[in-house]
């Protein structure tokens, strides 16, 4: 199957409206990512090779491999993997030129062969999909937001409104932002219990980056901790309305249940068979 | 949130004044102190109330244009839709706001149907009952060739138009359809109306009646139609026990399998 066609039915279904919606309030687009190419993603290579060891062929073979495996699947370069020492189950994407993976010391210990497969899947589903262009589009838009009430001409306006202003777009702006991806990320899930095929590691995977607890993981009640999506949705106030707003990932409840309705769908059917 | 924290910031401040000066006159305090004390007080509470109340006015107003929508698709509690129902109906949005959400959110449990139904000929009359004044004003109207003549046809044309989309939208055809259901009407009774819906909005999809019309279709040995019921049904609704155990083996797909294997998981 082509990888176009993998991406696309791995995708969550309000994903592209939520992306024309953002990338309708870019500005200087261009010049932010040239800046970030330039400048920026160098200044992380330092840490990553003074503070990580990297994956190859001759160490961490069978992490090497599987990104390999799913680089090609999803018709993209290979990119570096970095383990770096972290007390939490994390995995991460970075860089533009040439992106990399960076996977926590805790992960790659104690996480089964398939579950940290569904972390990278997902995480290399964020690069061949262009959301890293999007998130580090959105981190520069929230800087310019932030800088503006300090430019000399504009800061006339927090001179008669306060930062209301500047507060009122910045929160428009990452209401957009953030609800782009958490649909994204919706996107990646789907892709990685495609990819490895498998709806019980899948489930562990995403709680242990949630919970970062095995043993609270084999307590877990599934219905049950679906069914919190209730209490959440029943949290109607404006400030509770708020602080939903304002997270990045979705909530794990609604990955838990966003994870099934895929496994059950016709998409996921064509891709069990293709992949 | 920057504005909120400074909000939330300052209406603290002025509530730990407000604490301190309750503590109440030390011994040496006269009459006349206490007096000055309580008026202190009085300030500093309505100053708090001020600010919280702006602070939720703020939050509303910010929240008017970028409030996410009730997932209705996720609930199917009756407790959870009837709790969700009074809150919304107690909290400060308006109601056309979260209006089809809520309808739609009533229509997941048979228990919170009339909830809809309700509502919805509540919008229908008064819809009809605003056509008719204004068909009546424009009727007493002697000059077409004004601006009022032209704006009251327009204004109209779209309640006309509200109307219709209304009655023929899938929330009208579902709930009623539902409502029929639940009386225990015979099949051949919905079927004009099912009909409609499908005519409608050929992609409706709605975990109760796609699941009443698998039940249906399989009793009636229609595997096509059986099928596309029950994957519509359970993609919906997932962790329905009912469905997941009774999954039946379609033929051209391993969906029971993966109904047997969520089963496993979850029950």
């Amino acid at each position: 199957m082509e990888p176009e066609n993998i991406i696309n039915l791995c995708k969550d279904s309000n994903e592209d409206y939520y992306l024309r919606t953002l990338k309708s309030k870019y500005v200087a687009e261009n010049s932010f990512i040239d800046f970030y190419k330039k400048f920026e993603e160098e200044a992380s290579y330092p840490d990553l090779f003074g503070k990580c060891v990297e994956v190859n062929s001759s160490q961490f073979k069978d992490l090497y491999n599987v990104i390999s495996e799913i680089s090609k699947l999803l018709g993209i370069e290979s990119p570096r993997c970095f383990i770096k020492d972290s007390y939490s189950y994390t995995i991460e994407s970075e860089g533009l030129n040439y992106p990399w993976l960076e996977l926590s010391a805790k992960a790659y210990n104690d996480l089964s062969k398939k579950e940290i497969s569904f972390l990278i899947a997902k995480e290399l589903y964020h690069i061949a999909n262009n959301h890293l262009y999007h998130e580090i589009m959105s981190e520069k838009m929230f800087d310019l937001i932030n800088s503006l009430p300090n430019i000399p001409g504009i800061n006339i306006i927090s001179k008669f409104g306060g930062d209301i202003f500047f507060e009122h777009k910045e929160f428009q702006y990452r209401q957009t932002a953030f609800q782009w991806f958490r649909s994204a990320c919706l996107s990646a899930d789907n892709f990685a219990l495609s990819y490895i095929k498998d709806l019980k590691s899948s489930i562990d995977a995403i709680l242990l980056t949630v919970l970062n607890e095995r043993k609270m993981v084999d307590q877990i009640d599934l219905k049950r901790y679906i069914n919190q999506i209730a209490n959440i949705e029943t949290c109607l106030n404006p400030m509770a309305t708020l602080e939903k707003i304002n997270e990045v990932l979705p909530y794990g409840p609604y990955r838990m249940l966003n994870l099934l309705r895929f496994y059950l769908s016709e998409n996921y059917y064509k891709l069990e068979n293709n992949l | 949130m920057g504005i909120f924290d400074k909000l939330s910031k300052y209406a603290e401040e002025i509530k730990s004044e407000f604490e301190q000066t309750r503590e109440g006159p030390d011994e040496k305090n006269t009459g006349s102190d206490d007096k000055a004390n309580n008026k202190e007080k009085k300030v500093m509470d309505k100053g708090a109330d001020f600010v919280l109340s702006s602070s939720q006015k703020i939050a509303n107003k910010l929240l008017e244009k970028h409030r996410p929508e009730i997932s209705y698709s996720d609930i199917y509690d009756p407790e959870i839709i009837k709790y969700m129902i009074d809150a919304v109906e107690s909290s400060e949005f308006t109601k056309s706001e979260l209006y089809f959400e809520l309808l739609y959110l009533s229509t997941n449990s048979y228990q919170t149907l009339d909830y809809c139904l309700t509502k919805f000929y509540d919008v229908q009359a008064e819809l009809e009952r605003n056509i008719q004044e204004l068909k009546n004003e424009i009727d007493n109207l002697s000059d077409e060739e004004t601006f009022e003549y032209e704006n009251k046809t327009n204004e109209l044309k779209d309640l006309a138009n509200e109307l219709a989309s209304l009655q023929n939208g899938s929330l009208f055809y579902i709930s009623k359809i539902l409502k029929k259901i639940s009386e225990g009407s015979k099949f051949e009774d919905i079927e004009e109306l099912i009909h409609m819906l499908e005519e409608n909005e050929p992609d409706w999809e709605h975990y109760l009646l796609d699941k009443f019309l698998f039940k249906h279709y399989f009793k009636k040995q229609d595997v096509q139609k059986s099928k596309l019921h029950f994957s519509k049904a359970i993609k919906l609704n997932p962790l329905d026990k009912d469905l997941l155990q009774n999954a039946p083996q379609f033929n051209e797909n391993d969906l029971s399998n993966r109904t047997m294997e969520i089963y496993d998981i979850i029950y």
